[in-house]
């Protein structure tokens, strides 16, 4: 995707509807239904769960590849504790270097931590390269940008799970907010929490990679956004 | 959850304050009724009794760098949940942060591998985040889970 523009958020939605008709469909409620093979336990499937009784899907959206979408995302939770919590996303955002929509273009398996220096004790991660829609703050990061993200288990497994995600990396826009290794790593990047990665999907936008059993996060934020252009107008700071 | 009540805690060369955390959170676990756990005092995870095996390392950039720790199957699973059985966990700390507690990370972190999901409770080590937890400690509510599950 080489020469893309930077495209307006009125761009953004005519990109997600030439690519999935799914951005900017405020009558998409639930597609979970078709779905069906959600890992058990996991946000997705809490999430679709929440939606009962609201299974209509618009021409637009049927017979795409949202449900494996989000289906995607859940080889990536991690299941532990992080550090830092932010109670609203404009928290979040002051937190981030930069909170980017971006459509991932491809997915591979990242760099190998092994800082411990043991050999069966390294830790994976995924490398998803995006190319930037619309840079919403924080500081430019470029028209393509890679961001790791952590793959937990052996690295063995990890490498298992990206291998076998692959195929159904998702081609419709995401939401992130990020942060950069910097000092030490100023070349990486990755999310500044797992409430960090918005996508649209059924049902609504949602955080595919929040702690399953905490509930989505900033549900009075977000229940005013159908759409993820909707909740990136919110984020992007006034003209 | 792991399969058996007869709890086996391995580890890898861990630092000095992540073995204290994990020893005094294991030992919290054994006095637990009808519930054996015990630290495995040799470094190594070979052994196949091993429940859960334990590492640190230190991570300062993403994607680690955030984390506490956190807690993943890597062993062979069985059944589904709610009674979803996994032979293997391993735990990982993240030696370039402080936690609140070391117990109460060790805490929080093996209470995920016998099955407890978080708490909304601020008396439990496994409260949604352990820097609002209270203690270092599982609470009365949540010994119960594990003693009716084990």
């Amino acid at each position: 995707m080489s020469g893309l523009r930077k495209l307006s958020l009125v761009g953004v939605v005519a990109l997600g509807l030439s690519s999935c008709g799914s951005l900017g469909s405020p009558d998409v409620e639930s597609a979970a239904g078709s779905s069906g093979d959600s890992g058990a336990g996991s946000s997705v499937e809490r999430a679709a769960g929440s939606s009962e009784g609201t299974q209509a899907v618009s021409p637009q959206v049927d017979g795409t590849s949202k449900p494996q979408d989000l289906t995607f995302w859940d080889h990536l939770i991690v299941q532990g504790q992080e550090a830092q919590h932010f109670t609203s996303l404009a928290e979040m955002t002051a937190a981030s270097d930069a909170v980017v929509l971006a459509v991932p273009v491809a997915y591979e398996v990242g760099e190998i931590f092994n800082e411990d220096g043991t050999a069966d004790g390294g830790l994976a991660s995924a490398a998803m390269e995006l190319d930037v829609v619309e840079q919403l703050a924080g500081a430019p990061v470029g028209e393509r940008i890679e961001v790791l993200f952590a793959v937990t288990g052996t690295v063995e497994q990890a490498i298992g799970k990206i291998e076998t995600a692959s195929p159904g990396l998702p081609d419709e826009a995401v939401l992130l907010f990020l942060i950069s290794g910097a000092p030490e790593r100023p070349d990486i990047h990755g999310l500044v929490h797992t409430s960090g990665l918005w996508v649209e999907g059924p049902p609504g936008v949602v955080a595919p990679l929040a702690i399953d059993d905490l509930g989505q996060p900033y549900p009075d934020e977000i229940e005013e956004h159908d759409t993820l252009a909707s909740l990136a107008r919110a984020i992007q700071p006034e003209p | 959850m792991t399969n058996n009540n007869d709890f086996y805690v391995a580890r890898r060369d861990l630092v000095p304050s992540n073995q204290t955390g994990v020893r005094l959170a294991t030992d919290a676990m054994d006095a637990l009724p009808g519930f054996s756990a015990t630290y495995w005092d040799p470094t190594g995870c070979s052994d196949a009794a091993a429940d859960v095996c334990v590492y640190d390392g230190g991570y300062t950039t993403p994607p680690y760098g955030g984390w506490y720790g956190w807690a993943e199957c890597v062993g062979t699973i069985s059944g589904s949940d709610p009674n979803r059985v996994c032979s293997l966990y391993r735990v990982d700390f993240n030696t370039r942060l402080t936690p609140p507690s070391y117990q109460r990370l060790a805490c929080h972190e093996l209470a995920h591998t016998v099955g407890l999901l978080h708490s909304v409770q601020f008396s439990t080590c496994v409260h949604t985040y352990i820097d609002n937890a209270t203690s270092n400690n599982l609470n009365t509510h949540d010994r119960n889970h594990i003693a009716a599950a084990y």
